[in-house]
């Protein structure tokens, strides 16, 4: 994932109302890459193509 | 009620239901083969106009009526031998294109049939054609790839979808038989529109394994016909555990035809008369309580109910739906200016769904299905407007005019459907009358796996009306 | 004194000791290490010794209600119990909640004639590392107080080890009941998810919560299993299904058992360089015990760390949004640094998680075609300083993660120690819902291996009296 993490992650807490201190923001700025890279890995992974996930659902609550 | 012609008498095997056919089989009044080529025939004379039909299988249609023609001579024949039947095109198919509706598939060729498909082949079904839907099963009523789908009531008007060639081919006569699939309302809204009967059975009824998904924990695939008898035949066949779809449920005790002709007298229905009556144009709102005013006639007793925060039901629908479609459809995310119109905007919004909004949505599903409940207790079935509004005009960005004002198609469309995908409860529509010529319907929503209230209520309602026997006026020319 | 429930259960039907013995015993440590180790938020000693009393009547009656009878056990405190308020150890949770009485495993526990303590410490909301800005006690290590005794099941963690009560419950969404059994040098089992009902717990991940005990040996923590397993339906994740008899499973042998062994050792940047002797040895004592051990190499075992640790991060915000935009500083800093990384998750990033958690599974089942059980170090290192934790850092060094993802039973046991002399863990890993093999495992493990039965220096004196 390219996206500047400078950009996104003050976004995307702005965009869920939450208020971290600067160097709290600093800290998710400086680990989200790392973490985007992770999750970027999870769309890669083959056998979860047409695999269904593990939300259970029923019917009847 | 406006007037068409009722439909004329005929003996086209064409016009007969998938339950008259198996009668005039056993009586060896018609066989497999004569209802194959009525069906050919009637795909030939319709389907330019309206296009219903993405592939036609006509060999191996003939093929297997073949087949079907000597196990009926030969007494060996299985719940559905020789009745024709359509799939929507995202139901996978052993060795015939499986195209989604979509360019990105248009080649694609399944090496394993659907668990749905292999069971209707296995019943003896003799399937006559893939069918048109929109994109993705999301896509718009503008099917960039293949056309828009034509309705039979009216060539200028949607057929609604996205099970939109199911629709159209059921009304013209082409299939007495066909598969839709039900997200937001996919299978309800084309019946809705084209004047047939559908039902999207409780969640996990019918095995998901080889149709294309879209939204996991919303998608439901289900039986669409010109009858209640019918849907309860075909919903027989292909109902069941599959162990490759994590969801399905146990078999039931007794088989859905069994609920057909049972005595309603008695039984209650419950009636939301808030938000899922609200919006509604104002002469479907005047045909609806006519065709209530009809169930009630057949010994049923109709109770008002509240279900006072269902309008945030469809908002959690929606969150869910671009969450667990963004996860399918991450790959083609990036070419979506490629994608149709409704998909693509789905699509577009699928990312800024966070991951909380997600799980809320989750979280609130229990208490939609809780005040379901709570508002059913005491009664066998639910009852509301299948649809709000008359089937749009076919256009890029269509709209539904309901009477005073025009809202986004799918915002009237979706409004009494996506609740119940997602409760996961059954939910059958049935046609009730006619407005301006265009067919109007009733939705009876059950109990989680209780489809056979719906059934003996549906199959009252079709003894005591003829609204489901009327066909478009395209069929008398 | 006696460390196990299993020794203590035998002595209290011998007569050699009484339950408000051992209780006391328990609380006179607390009176003397409490407040360098802080392991509880709130005790319970006049209803706890009054339970004892009770215990020790009905055991003199002939009363038997089994092998908890009269044992005292501590209670995470983020499960509710009747003695009255849950804290989450959180500013944050409305003090309400957990009023309606003891969650389902607490009153499983309590019918089973157990005397409970006392709640105890807990990383806020179980999640994140500890802010000493906030009035909680900071939990620490008896092995090294200036070391950290592993999470969120601190105070269950370290108590045990300690001598305080005999077990406890943690609970475990990406490894906080084995994080502080191997840490502190004790035993703890998060069963297969649905096993155990975690109705009366505040959530954390849902779909990764487990509940499940901490105590001593494999034979305590099947005894309080045996207890604490079993369907209710006020947990919709909660299975419906028989509950093995987990007691009379520990024969002490593993003869025709096959056993897989991934070391794991390039999986972490944090492995200490005696991780692989300490856990050859171990592997070793297995061979001893009768089983096969073959190497496997468990798949993608990135993606369903970070499988869980993306699902636990949505799932936490999913919860805790409304108070984290209101209340951001009434939070510790490390429980809202580690749930505010579920704003940064898409909805298709979760649900992809979710689909990878369901391939992962089936590739796992087919390593268990080939063998019973899986065994891997806990964690790659012994447990870090105080002053040098990051959540991070954490994450990077336990093995426990994938296990949540998956939903596999798997128990800690003690295995040895680094050359710091901090303890180390050895993970067993069962079939769903084969707790009876894990157990079965480590108990024959245990019965030839003594790491279990060791004691911190600070309360050796203590326990030896």
């Amino acid at each position: 994932m390219s996206a500047d993490p400078t950009v996104v992650v003050p976004a995307l807490l702005t965009a869920a109302g939450l208020a971290p201190s600067a160097e709290e923001v600093a800290v998710m700025i400086a680990e989200y890459p790392a973490r985007a890279q992770a999750i970027e890995a999870l769309w890669a992974v083959e056998a979860a193509r047409y695999e269904e996930p593990c939300v259970v659902f029923r019917a009847e609550p | 009620m406006t007037g068409t012609l009722p439909a004329p008498a005929t003996t086209d095997l064409a016009d007969l239901t998938a339950t008259e056919l198996l009668a005039a089989f056993a009586a060896g009044t018609a066989t497999p083969s004569q209802a194959v080529e009525a069906c050919l025939a009637r795909v030939a004379a319709t389907d330019e106009v309206h296009n219903a039909v993405l592939l036609l299988l006509a060999d191996r249609a003939r093929a297997a009526a073949a087949e079907s023609d000597a196990r009926w001579a030969a007494g060996t024949a299985r719940p559905l031998e020789g009745v024709p039947y359509g799939l929507k095109d995202i139901v996978a198919t052993a060795g015939i294109t499986t195209t989604g509706g979509s360019s990105l598939f248009s080649d694609f060729v399944p090496t394993e049939d659907a668990a749905l498909a292999a069971r209707l082949a296995d019943a003896g079904g003799v399937l006559l054609a893939k069918l048109s839907t929109f994109e993705f099963a999301c896509g718009g009523a503008v099917n960039r790839t293949f056309g828009p789908t034509r309705n039979p009531w009216d060539p200028q008007r949607t057929t609604g979808g996205s099970s939109s060639g199911s629709g159209a081919a059921l009304a013209l006569g082409q299939v007495p038989l066909a598969i839709g699939t039900d997200t937001g309302g996919s299978i309800r809204i084309p019946a809705a529109f084209c004047g047939l009967t559908g039902i999207k059975a409780t969640h996990g009824r019918v095995p998901r394994h080889g149709v294309m998904g879209l939204s996991w924990t919303m998608d439901h695939a289900g039986p669409m016909a010109r009858s209640v008898a019918d849907c309860a035949l075909m919903l027989d066949v292909i109902a069941g555990p599959d162990p490759r779809d994590p969801t399905t449920l146990p078999l039931e005790a007794e088989p859905f035809t069994a609920a057909l002709g049972r005595d309603v007298t008695g039984m209650r229905v419950a009636r939301p008369r808030g938000f899922l009556e609200g919006g509604m144009h104002p002469a479907v709102a005047a045909a609806h309580e006519a065709a209530l005013a009809e169930l009630a006639a057949t010994g049923v007793e109709i109770v008002d109910v509240e279900l006072p925060t269902f309008d945030l039901a469809a908002v959690a629908s929606w969150w869910i739906i671009y969450a667990e479609m963004l996860s399918l459809h991450e790959a083609h995310a990036d070419r979506i200016e490629d994608r149709d119109e409704m998909g693509a905007s789905l699509l577009g919004a699928a990312p800024f769904v966070s991951a909380a909004d997600y799980l809320r949505a989750l979280r609130l599903r229990p208490r939609f299905q809780r005040e379901l409940a709570d508002a059913m207790a005491g009664c066998d079935a639910l009852v509301t407007p299948a649809m709000t509004s008359l089937p749009p005009l076919i256009a890029p960005q269509m709209v539904s005019d309901l009477g005073d004002h025009e809202v986004p198609w799918l915002e009237a469309a979706c409004r009494t459907s996506v609740p119940f995908n997602l409760t996961g409860s059954p939910a059958m529509v049935l046609p009730s009358g006619l407005v301006e010529g265009m067919p109007v319907s009733l939705q009876l929503v059950g109990r989680p796996r209780d489809e056979a209230s719906l059934f003996a209520l549906g199959a009252a309602y079709q003894a005591a009306t003829d609204h489901h026997m009327r066909r478009p006026p395209v069929l008398a020319r | 004194m006696y460390l196990s429930i299993t020794d203590a259960a035998a002595a209290l039907r011998s007569g050699e000791t009484t339950s408000v013995a051992l209780t006391e015993a328990g609380y006179a440590v607390a009176d003397a290490h409490d407040e360098a180790l802080g392991v509880y938020l709130r005790r319970f000693d006049e209803t706890a010794l009054a339970a004892a009393a009770k215990a020790d009547e009905e055991l003199a009656a002939g009363v038997d209600k089994g092998p908890l009878h009269g044992i005292p056990l501590g209670i995470k405190d983020i499960i509710a119990t009747d003695e009255g308020e849950t804290t989450a150890q959180s500013l944050v949770l409305d003090r309400e909640w957990g009023t309606m009485g003891d969650a389902p495993v607490v009153a499983r526990l309590r019918a089973a004639g157990a005397v409970i303590t006392g709640k105890l410490t807990t990383m806020e909301y179980a999640i994140g590392i500890p802010d000493v800005e906030k009035p909680f006690p900071v939990p620490r290590n008896p092995w090294n107080t200036d070391h950290y005794p592993g999470g969120s099941s601190s105070g269950t963690g370290n108590g045990v080890a300690a001598g305080m009560f005999l077990g406890g419950l943690g609970t475990d969404t990406g490894g906080s009941i084995r994080y502080p059994a191997t840490s502190c040098g004790i035993t703890g089992l998060k069963q297969t998810f649905g096993r155990v009902p975690k109705f009366g717990c505040v959530p954390l991940g849902y779909s990764y919560d487990h509940i499940g005990p901490m105590a001593r040996t494999a034979a305590d923590c099947a005894a309080m299993l045996a207890v604490i397993a079993g369907h209710d339906a006020r947990d919709a994740c909660s299975v419906d299904r028989p509950v093995d008899d987990y007691v009379s499973g520990l024969t002490g042998s593993l003869e025709g058992m096959r056993i897989g062994v991934d070391p794991l050792l390039a999986a972490s940047e944090l492995t200490v360089p005696e991780l692989e002797e300490v856990l050859a040895a171990a592997t070793a004592e297995l061979t001893a015990a009768g089983a096969t051990v073959v190497p496997v190499e468990l798949p993608l075992y990135k993606e369903l760390t970070t499988a869980t640790m993306v699902g636990m991060a949505a799932e936490s915000y999913a919860y805790h949004r409304g108070d984290l935009q209101s209340r951001w500083a009434d939070y510790g800093s490390g429980t809202r640094m580690a749930v505010s990384i579920g704003a940064l998750v898409s909805g298709g990033d979760h649900v992809q998680a979710q689909r990878v958690r369901r391939a992962g599974q089936k590739m796992v089942a087919e390593l268990f075609a080939d063998v019973d059980l899986i065994v891997t170090p806990t964690s790659a290192c012994g447990a870090p300083e105080i002053e040098k934790l990051t959540f991070d850092a954490i994450i990077g060094a336990l093995h426990t993660p994938y296990w949540n993802a998956l939903g596999n039973p798997a128990m800690s046991v003690p295995m040895g120690y680094t050359r710091d002399g901090l303890p180390l863990g050895l993970q067993i890993v069962g079939r769903p819902f084969d707790e009876a093999a894990v157990l079965a495992a480590g108990h024959a493990y245990q019965l030839r291996t003594d790491w279990h039965t060791h004691v911190p220096a600070m309360v050796s004196d203590l326990l030896a009296a």
